[in-house]
Order: C-alpha cells, then structure tokens, then sequence
C-alpha cells in the first residue's frame, strides 16, 4: 500500500482538485484506493457527494484502524471509497497535541487499512501542525500544489526550511505548478525561473481552467465529466507520471 | 462484504411498478440498458452445465459468463471455439480447465435485456445499484449494497420485498435455459452403471457392454468432422473397455461368445491408433519445447509441422474408413451381438453378479500383488509394463461394478489405484513417446536439425521417465499395503467369503 498527500501550507492551490482527480484517476488504473479527507471543511467529501457520519468520532480518528473503517464510504465509482470529513476534524491538533508520538498516530492507523487498499490519498488542511507533521511521517510521497507566483514560491520555500530544521526527509517532497496562466508574464517566468533549479518537481501542470472550476457544480471529478478538456488531460498527465514514480517507490 | 441479493419477479407489469416506487423513494437513474441476443456454448460433455456455469456470447464481441450466480462481461472476445482462443487470461484458464480443452458449441439462445440503475439519494449520491434483467421467462432484480450506505440498502430491500418476490437461486439465465427445456444429453465419459448384486453375471455383462457401446457409437461423428481430440480419445477408451469387460466376464459369457467380441473390438480399434499417436504428440509441443534448449526449436518445430501433417491425412482416413459400408457393417454386426448377448451363457453366468465380480476384483488384486513382488529398482521396464496393464484391468473392473459395493470401500480403493495408476501411466507415456521419436528418425529422412531436436528431447524424455521409474518402488508399496488388501478382501460378501478357507481365491 502507498500513500500520499496533496499538501501546502498555502490555501486555495488546488489540493483538493488534485486529491479528488488523482483518487478517481487512481481508482480507473485498478488501484483500490481511498481518499481521506482531512480537511473539515469536507470540501473532497462534497465532490463525491459523500456526507459524514452525524456522530462525532473526530475524536476516535487516531485511536484504532477499525475506527476508520466503519466511517468508510463507497464512491459513486469502483474501487473508489471515501472517508469524509467531520466538523469535529478541526481539533486534530488539539487532539494531538497531548498524545505521546503524535507524529507516529497517523502511520499506526493507516497501517491498519493495507490489505484493503493499495493507495491512500489525503486531502490536507493548509495549515503547519501537528497534523501535518503526523502527515509528513506517514506518507511515501507529498504532492505540494504551486501557483507560480511569488507569493506562492515563498510558502513552498516555507516548507523546505520546515523539513530541514525537523530532520524530515525532503526526498518524497514533489512540487508541481497549479492553476497556470500561461498568458501572465508572472506565470511564464516564475516557472521558467523555478524549473530547472527545483529538485523533484513534476513535469505535469495544471493549467487554470473553467472546467476544473465547474467541478464544483457537477460534483464530481473532472476526469470524470470532461476528460479530454485541457483540465482534464493534465490531471492525466499528472496521474501517469505520479504512477510511475509509486511503482519506483 | 457489502450487502447483495437477488430476486426472480414474474411478469412484467409487476417489475414497471416494481421501479416506480423506487422513483417515488429516490432518484432512479438509468447508467445502461442494453439488449442482446445470447448464444450459450458447451461442450459435447456439458462440463459447464453440469457444474452451474454458463457461457454466452452476443456475437458482437461480447462473452458473458456466469459462475454459479455470478455475472461478469468480458469485452473483446470473439464466440467462443476452444477456451484456448478466449483473450482475458482469468477466464480462459478457468474455461480450459472446466471444458477440458473441448470444443464448445452453442446450444441455446435468449434474448436478453439488461438494465443498470443508479439509485440516488437527496445529494444525488449513489447508494445502492439495482440491476433488472428480463429474459422472456421472467425478471431477476438485484440489489448490490455499497459500503457505508447500509440504511439504504436495507429501504431498497423493502421494497422489493413489498412486491413479494420469489427466491432466486441461481442466476436468471440457468432459470430460463430450464424454462426454455435446455437439458445436458446423457451422454458420459464414465456413465454410471446400475446394477443390483443379484442380477446373474451374465446380464450384467449385457447392460455394462451396451450403455460402453454407446459411447464408441456417440463419438463417430465428432471423429468424422473432426470437432476436436477428445471425440476419437473416448471413443477409444469406450473400446478398450468393452474389449476388458469381455475378456475378464468371460466365465460369465463363455469363451466363445468373449473371442468372437475381442477380436471385433480389437478390429476396429486398431485403425484408430495412429491417429491418437499422433493427435497426442502434438498435443505435446509446447512440453517438448520447454524441455530442451532454444538452438534445437527450430528443428522440433520443423518435426510439428511434419506431424501435423500427417496428422491431417490421418485423419481424413480415418473419417472415410468411419463413413465407409465395411466399417458400417461391422459396426451392425457387433450391434446386434451385443443386443443378443449372452447368447448361450455358462453356468457361472447364472451367478450373481455381486460375487462374480468381487471374486474377479480380488484375484486381479492379487495377481498384481504376483507381478510387483519381483520388481526392483533395477527390472527391466517390461516388467513395469505387466504390472501396468495388470493394473488397469483392475481399474475397469472397479468401474465397471463400482455401484455394487459400498462406496466408504471403493472409494479408497479407487484412489490408491489412481496414484499408482499415474504414476505408471506417465512412465509409459514417456516409452512410448520415445519409441514414437525413434521411429519417426528411422521412417524419414530427417533433417540433420531435426535430428538433433529428436537426440536432445530424447535423453530429456529419458532422464523424466527414470525419476518417474524411481517412484514405483514406493507406490506400488503403497498399494499393496495391508489396509488396502482388507479393503479389496472385505469386497466379496461374508456369505461366499466363508466357504474359502484360505482367503485367496484366484481362479
Ligand atoms: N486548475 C484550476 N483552474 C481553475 N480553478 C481551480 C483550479 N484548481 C482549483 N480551482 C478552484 O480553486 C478553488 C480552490 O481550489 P481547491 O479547493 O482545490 O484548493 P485547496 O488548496 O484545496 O484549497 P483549501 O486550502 O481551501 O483546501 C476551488 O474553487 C477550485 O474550484
Ligand atoms: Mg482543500
């Protein structure tokens, strides 16, 4: 089983897109995968149409695998399932914060789910915490969305420091650029500037597209309602190549 | 793990009201509605019937199989021929090996029409599947539950339930080829023979011999047209059976009446024996191949498709000597002889047939026991060969009166034989394959490539058949164990048991 994180510090990259499409993608090549949705904004949840359980576990989410399970949703689409997000979500941190080995929690868990599945995606808050340092140690690959402005290549140095002064592995760190414009002379040459010097960063980039921005009407992926529009294709592109470096892994 | 049934509504009128309530409940949205016309394949044997599975293909492409209940589509697939032709590698495997590499042809068609809804909730998320699927002879509705949404699926279930269904146990198809009076032929590579332990012995030689002799007569035409191997191989087994039958009943016939059956018999096998030669030689190429290395491919290949040939040829001699007036009136003639026998029996004809046969099983038991006490690791194969044979006179006989004796007896029996039987069987398969291989260099003039194709296959076949020559010490140990020969003693009745004294009672 591999798992991943569409992660930045930064709001509003395109994480959620990303998580949503990458876990339909993944579903389609035959991975049993499941998206989890950390974020409580449930914002994932809602592309799949998928409502949380009224309870409130959030509270329970670190405690044993079979928590998770019985919170797991199937998707509208094979080998795809779900756990949505739960208001109560929002005090991951809190909750961590007096647990021994927060940054192992989430590793433990996951464990649990291995025979099941052979990817997880997680969909993640843009927040720096405890949470996403138990993220960080459970994962095999982290995919940071980056717009490219400068604003946006700031939050991505950010995390580089932050990885560095934790002793956390920046090998499984994977930039890739999100909601390009092309046509903006700022877009054109951040990336042409950030190309060649960023270690790992993906080929694959996510063009600005209307499409993607009706996701949230038709409530699904858009690899689903328009794949071969350009938002679509990349999503694509991106999948592959993120496939062929899980296989590597 | 999530939640499935299925459920068999009758008519029509009731399935349209049946989806009109889900509408008043959810959102029933159409994802597929196809119509098909289905044709179903078997083979000669009906090894998929038989075993609640079906095949069918709408002759567009499409291959549907169902697995006891279970539905699955297979895209891209052209009418199923051999399972050796099918793409989807899961299916062809299962399909070869539950048709045993038999031809497949179609038996009966349905026309066919499928349905797959979404059944969606307020958000217009997706919370059970519903399939219907309507035959003509009736209409199978089947919920599929998904994970997480029990409480929907339990609603969905209630109201099938409403409509009072009835229970499904197989898929709609099995139902509807039965509706649509689809039965398997009685035809069987091993019928079953009722017998009762007082019917004189003579008799019972009659009912065994023409239920055999059906089967060499069921086989003719697939041998003629050539539909597949399986045609000629049990149409020779259905005689070779028939010739040991009458060989070991002979006291129960007459000896007369035993040679005349033996030599017909023998007749008209003899001129299908090149054909199985052959048709086994070929059936081993891939075998060969991986046996020895890739420079001496190319001059076994060559050999195949000499064979192959040959084979062709063979074959049509064969369909003209089995359409011809002399085979048809020899055919005619053991006919009637088996319709009239016994004609004069013997007295021990009139014995029951519970103690001929139990007297002939022990003595065939103990004459193996004879031959086996002098094999060693190091006598020569012919040896091996008697025992060989002597063991499957055995086996016939256990076959043959198989229904007379407990089955917790004969089971065991028969097992213990089957593994020596194989064990010696692939032994000789190996002489003769190697025999074949000598003759066929001595017969041609044989490229000097093929030659060394043949040398190198040889010793390889060799080296097999010693490590399957090692083994027979220990099986042959293993059949004639104690707990086996109480097992063939315990055959015969107490009644007959007591009058021998000693226990052996060879003829
Ligand atoms: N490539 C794109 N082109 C156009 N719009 C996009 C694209 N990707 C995402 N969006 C839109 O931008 C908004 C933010 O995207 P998304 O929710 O994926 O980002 P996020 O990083 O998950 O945000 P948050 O940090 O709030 O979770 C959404 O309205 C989405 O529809
Ligand atoms: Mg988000």
């Amino acid at each position: 089983m591999k798992t991943l994180a569409c992660y930045s510090i930064k709001g509003g990259v395109g994480k959620t897109a990303s998580s949503v499409n990458l876990a339909y993608l993944a579903a389609q090549a035959g991975y049993r995968t499941l998206l989890i949705d950390l974020d409580s904004q449930g914002a994932s949840s809602f592309y799949f149409r998928v409502r949380p359980s009224k309870k409130n576990w959030g509270k329970r989410f670190f405690k044993t695998y079979e928590q998770l399970l019985k919170q797991i949703k199937a998707s509208d689409f094979d080998r795809l399932d779900i756990i949505p997000a739960h208001e109560s979500f929002r005090h991951f941190d809190a909750m961590l914060s007096d647990q021994g080995k927060r940054e192992q929690r989430l590793k433990r868990v996951l464990k649990g789910l291995k025979k099941e599945y052979d990817l997880i995606i997680l969909d993640c808050p843009p927040t720096l915490s405890y949470l996403s340092e138990a993220v960080f140690h459970a994962v095999n690959m982290i995919l940071v969305p980056v717009i490219p402005t400068t604003l946006s290549e700031r939050t991505f140095e950010q995390l580089q420091d932050f990885f560095h002064r934790n002793d956390l592995p920046d090998r499984m760190v994977y930039p890739f650029f999100s909601m390009v414009q092309r046509q903006k002379h700022l877009h054109k040459s951040t990336i042409e500037r950030l190309q060649d010097t960023t270690p790992r960063l993906l080929e694959a980039q996510i063009p600005f597209s209307t499409d993607i921005e009706k996701m949230g009407e038709h409530r699904s992926p858009i690899s689903c309602f328009a794949p071969r529009s350009p938002g679509g294709q990349a999503y694509e592109a991106l999948w592959q190549e993120i496939a062929r470096k899980l296989e590597k892994l | 793990m999530t939640a499935h049934s299925r459920w068999l509504i009758k008519d029509s009128d009731s399935t349209e009201r049946l989806l009109d309530k889900y509408r008043q409940k959810f959102t029933l949205e159409p994802m597929q509605i196809r119509h098909e016309t289905l044709s179903f394949y078997d083979d000669f044997e009906w090894h998929l019937w038989h075993r609640k599975q079906l095949l069918a293909s709408n002759n567009k492409g499409l291959i549907l199989r169902v697995d006891d209940s279970e539905l699955t589509f297979f895209d891209g697939e052209n009418p199923p021929v051999f399972a050796k032709n099918l793409i989807n590698p899961t299916l062809k495997q299962s399909i070869q090996k539950l048709t045993k590499g038999r031809r497949l042809f179609p038996m009966a068609e349905l026309e066919v029409e499928f349905c797959h809804y979404a059944v969606r909730n307020k958000d217009l998320k997706k919370v059970c599947d519903l399939s219907v699927t309507l035959t003509g002879y009736g209409t199978m509705v089947e919920l599929k539950g998904l994970r997480g949404y029990d409480k929907e699926y339990r609603r969905c279930l209630n109201i099938v339930l409403h409509s009072k269904p009835d229970e499904l146990e197989h898929h709609i198809f099995l139902n509807s080829l039965r509706l649509l009076g689809i039965k398997p032929s009685s035809y069987s590579a091993r019928p079953h023979i009722a017998l009762t332990p007082e019917l004189d012995s003579c008799d019972a030689v009659a009912i065994i011999a023409s239920t055999l002799w059906k089967n060499v007569r069921c086989n003719e035409e697939g041998i003629i047209r050539d539909w597949d191997t399986g045609f000629l191989h049990q149409y020779r087994v259905a005689l070779r059976r028939l010739r040991a039958l009458f060989t070991q009943m002979k006291q129960s016939i007459g000896r007369d009446e035993s040679q005349w059956f033996k030599r017909q018999l023998s007749q008209v096998a003899q001129a299908t024996g090149r054909l199985r030669d052959l048709d086994v030689c070929l059936a081993s190429e891939d075998y060969y191949l991986s046996l020895i290395p890739a420079r001496f491919h190319n001059g076994l290949e060559k050999l195949f498709r000499d064979i192959a040939c040959e084979r062709q040829k063979e074959q049509k001699n064969l369909a003209q000597r089995l359409n011809s007036p002399e085979y048809l009136s020899q055919i005619g003639l053991i006919e009637s002889h088996i319709s009239l026998c016994p004609q004069s029996p013997p007295r021990k004809g009139h014995k029951a047939i519970l103690k001929q046969a139990s007297r002939q099983i022990v003595s065939r038991y103990n004459a193996i026991s004879m031959d086996a006490i002098d094999i060693t690791g190091h006598s020569p194969d012919e040896q091996v060969h008697d025992v060989r044979l002597a063991c499957k006179k055995l086996r016939y006989l256990l076959e043959f009166f198989a229904d007379l004796f407990p089955k917790q007896e004969i089971r065991p029996l028969l097992k213990a034989l089957k593994q020596l039987q194989n064990n010696l069987g692939r032994f000789n398969d190996l002489c003769v394959q190697r025999e074949n291989l000598e003759i066929y260099l001595k017969d041609r003039n044989a490229s000097a490539e093929t030659e060394a194709a043949i040398h190198a296959l040889n010793s390889a076949l060799y080296s097999k058949q010693r490590q399957e020559r090692a083994h027979i010490g220990l099986q042959l140990e293993a059949f004639l164990d104690d707990d086996i020969r109480r097992r063939v003693e315990s055959l015969i009745p107490a009644a007959v048991q007591r009058k021998s004294k000693t226990g052996r009672l060879s003829e």
